[in-house]
């Protein structure tokens, strides 16, 4: 609810409801702040997800989308995955359009929860061999913060959100406070204890997600149905709508206003703060502005950036706090889709029940101690995948025709493993994005354009992350191995991050380390755009620890009457 | 007349050189009416009725309904007219006809027609021309896949009208819509059903 004494005046305004949105939130109006969200797509609640329980069957071309509408999510659909159940959850690039002087995958959600609807889930802590990677090699800049000063914020975070693990006691990849690990399945037990045999300790464990394998604050457990990104009725994994937003609801302290596009922050020179944001209404074009004492943007890496590039001022010509030139700079993503794939026999008899929403986990194992230094490449990688039989869906491989095909098709398929590495992008000034002002969207705002792309580090990084995959499964006796490297385009791995990077000097960073932007400390930057370099963990608990790190610097800043 | 029909239209819109026997077989076809109970959109009644056959052959009926049954080519029909974009449906419809050619110019008669002798030869030597295909990771294709022939494209999109059948989902695989839990690690018999859901 807005402040009594004048009108359209908050406490602090939030832009955007996705994860890191709906964290800022939650923790501003428990902290007793009147809180404004602005979300740029339209409202859902929890429970609000229309397919969430149908089958093939129930849907229309039994979910395949028709070409032409498959048009209008054109960038969207470079994933691979949308289809009729989850499209609403994803914007529409006709209406949304952006450009690339390379190619980027601008994956969106436009929508209250955000991406948190249709997320991967995983959430892996990261260590000191990340915060200190760019300061040892002299890359980038350095971290302005350590493990342990965020290392309390995670604990606080994972407590609220249920994260299923196992804990490893792994120094490059700390364990979070955990729920029960969901657990592998016989080929995945066989490979982990294959690699800890031939690999010297090689961990392989589940993948640590939000997906509650037991109640948790009144949430899930997780029902095994795999159909996370329709949304979950049993609020089995974490979004900002099942969680975070209703919590910062009960205290009476928010309103979220839908379909509002922020246009930019509106500075004042003279006392070098912002006052509030500019607002178009998505349905009517009307511009409105909103007040608040502090500003947090959480409207994700590219669109918060966006947001402080069209905050021009006297002050800031080029975007808001941007004195060091590096907004927009050293755009990054997560590289993946390398890998391996295997076959093996001798589990024919085996099978499991459920469909787990997740697979295993092998931490980073390159480039953590003197052992295992590379002098080919920096930083590392880890694999996500998994073990297991195909349905029906192997009739895109299964070889023959007729009673007998069909009968196979009615059974277990062959056991797979699945391998897929997910490595670190290292940030360089030259991959940006930036806004072109001839070019507007259907709201009159300049739109983005992408200039990015992997380079050495990361190509030669692959040629492991192929091979390792490869190997590893030939050693675990798997059989008719392929290894592959489909490197795509940045933006694919669905990590962009680093576009108002942190750092201690204004010279050279957009954001200090309570993610302040330099010049207008009243401003706060959580998303990805934060990151001063990329790790090759899944960021967004990185995302949501530091939200909640500076969402309590800033209301005892605040109290303090230092903003 | 339809299907004369469709030889003045696949000359016209794709160019194939027909062959003066393959033309002749084509022609003299127009004797043989094919049944079709319903009215498919995108495909002639030939058209319909060796696709139909086709699909039959690829999941046939045993102790168990085949893709006649369960209304796949009705299925096929619909993708074609609402789903699939109008060039993928004319290359589609092109590659059937072309299917349907080389049929006929081996065997004089519409594959439907043939016996089960010379389908089984006819669909060996498709099926043989497919390369292995490695499975698809998170629903793509990560793994470079060598491009299939139209037989195997056909026998994607045959299986998928199938097995997305309420029957098919519900009663000839194992349906669990909500396990509520996960067993990591069960035996199973040799006969024991796939899960239904992906």
């Amino acid at each position: 609810m807005p402040r009594q004494d004048k009108p359209n005046t908050y406490d602090a305004i939030v832009v955007g409801s996705g994860i890191s949105g709906g964290w800022s939130a939650k923790e501003l109006t428990e902290k007793g702040l009147k809180t404004l969200v602005l979300e740029r797509g339209r409202m859902i609640k929890h429970l609000d997800y229309p397919n969430a329980t149908l089958d093939d069957w129930d849907l229309p071309h039994r979910g395949a989308l028709p070409a032409e509408v498959m048009k209008e999510y054109d960038k969207q659909s470079r994933t691979g995955w949308i289809g009729y159940t989850n499209k609403d959850n994803f914007v529409n690039d006709k209406e949304n359009p952006y450009d690339e002087d390379k190619r980027f995958d601008w994956i969106r959600g436009y929508q209250v929860g955000g991406r948190s609807l249709t997320w991967g889930r995983h959430t892996y802590r990261w260590s000191d061999l990340d915060f200190e990677a760019n300061a040892q090699e002299g890359i980038g800049i350095d971290w302005p913060i350590r493990y342990k000063d965020i290392a309390p914020w995670y604990d606080y975070v994972e407590r609220y959100v249920g994260i299923s693990g196992e804990a490893l006691g792994l120094p490059q990849l700390p364990d979070s406070q955990f729920l029960p690990p969901m657990e592998l399945n016989c080929v995945e037990q066989h490979l982990r204890d294959q690699l800890k045999e031939k690999f010297d300790g090689r961990a392989m464990t589940s993948g640590r997600v939000t997906n509650l394998t037991v109640a948790h604050n009144g949430r899930g457990p997780c029902q095994y149905r795999n159909r996370c990104d329709r949304g979950c009725p049993f609020a089995g994994y974490f979004s900002s709508v099942s969680s975070t937003l209703p919590d910062a609801e009960k205290t009476g302290n928010l309103t979220i206003r839908e379909h509002s596009v922020v246009h930019s922050v509106i500075y004042d020179d003279t006392t070098g703060k912002a006052k509030g944001v500019r607002v178009i209404d998505a349905q009517t074009k009307a511009t409105t502005a909103y007040f608040a004492r502090i500003i947090f943007l959480n409207a994700s890496a590219i669109g918060s950036t966006a947001i402080l590039m069209n905050s021009i001022s006297d002050r800031y010509p080029n975007g808001l706090g941007n004195e060091s030139d590096q907004l927009g700079r050293n755009l990054m993503d997560h590289h993946y889709r390398v890998g391996a794939m295997g076959f093996i026999d001798g589990f024919e008899g085996k099978y499991y029940k459920g469909r787990r929403p997740n697979g295993i986990y092998i931490p980073r194992f390159r480039n953590i101690d003197d052992a295992s230094r590379r002098d080919d490449y920096v930083r590392g990688f880890g694999y996500q995948g998994g073990a297991s039989r195909d349905n029906w869906g192997q009739s895109t491989y299964a070889e023959g025709y007729g009673a007998d095909y069909k009968d196979q098709l009615m059974k277990p398929g062959p056991w797979h493993m699945d391998l897929v590495g997910f490595g670190e992008m290292l940030p360089d000034p030259n991959n940006r994005m930036y806004l072109n002002r001839d070019k507007k969207d259907p709201f009159g705002l300049p739109t983005v354009t992408f200039d990015c792309e992997f380079k050495d580090n990361e190509i030669t990084m692959r040629k492991d992350m192929r091979d390792s995959a490869g190997e590893m499964l030939e050693q675990a006796g798997f059989k008719n191995i392929s290894t592959f490297d489909d490197l795509g385009a940045p933006g694919l791995g669905i990590h962009e991050m680093g576009t108002a990077r942190m750092g201690n000097d204004p010279k050279s960073a957009v954001l200090n380390k309570w993610n302040q932007v330099h010049g207008a400390e009243n401003v706060f930057v959580t998303d990805g755009a934060c990151m001063t370099s990329s790790a090759c963990q899944n960021p967004s608990l990185t995302y949501m620890a530091l939200t909640v790190r500076a969402a309590h610097y800033a209301v005892d800043q605040l109290k303090k009457g230092n903003l | 007349m339809e299907r004369r029909e469709v030889v003045k239209n696949m000359a016209l819109a794709f160019g194939y050189t027909l062959s003066a026997p393959a033309l002749a077989t084509l022609v003299s076809g127009c004797a043989y009416d094919p049944k079709v109970y319903w009215t498919p959109q995108q495909l002639s009644k030939h058209q319909a009725a060796t696709l139909e056959s086709l699909a039959d052959a690829i999941l046939p009926e045993t102790d168990t309904p085949g893709a006649k049954d369960l209304g796949v080519l009705k299925f096929l029909d619909s993708l074609l007219t609402h789903v699939m974009s109008d060039e993928d449906t004319a290359k589609f419809k092109a590659d059937l006809d072309q299917l349907m050619q080389t049929c006929e110019a081996r065997f004089s008669q519409a594959f439907e027609l043939c016996t089960p002798e010379q389908k089984k030869e006819f669909l060996d030597e498709l099926e043989a021309e497919n390369p292995f295909q490695y499975p698809r990771i998170w629903g793509t294709q990560m793994l470079p896949s060598p491009e299939k022939n139209f037989f195997g494209t056909l026998k994607d999109m045959v299986t998928w009208g199938y097995f997305t059948t309420e029957l098919a989902g519900e009663t000839l695989l194992a349906y669990d819509p909500v396990p509520g839990r996960y067993t990591p690690c069960m035996p199973v018999a040799a006969d024991t059903k796939a899960w239904s859901l992906g």
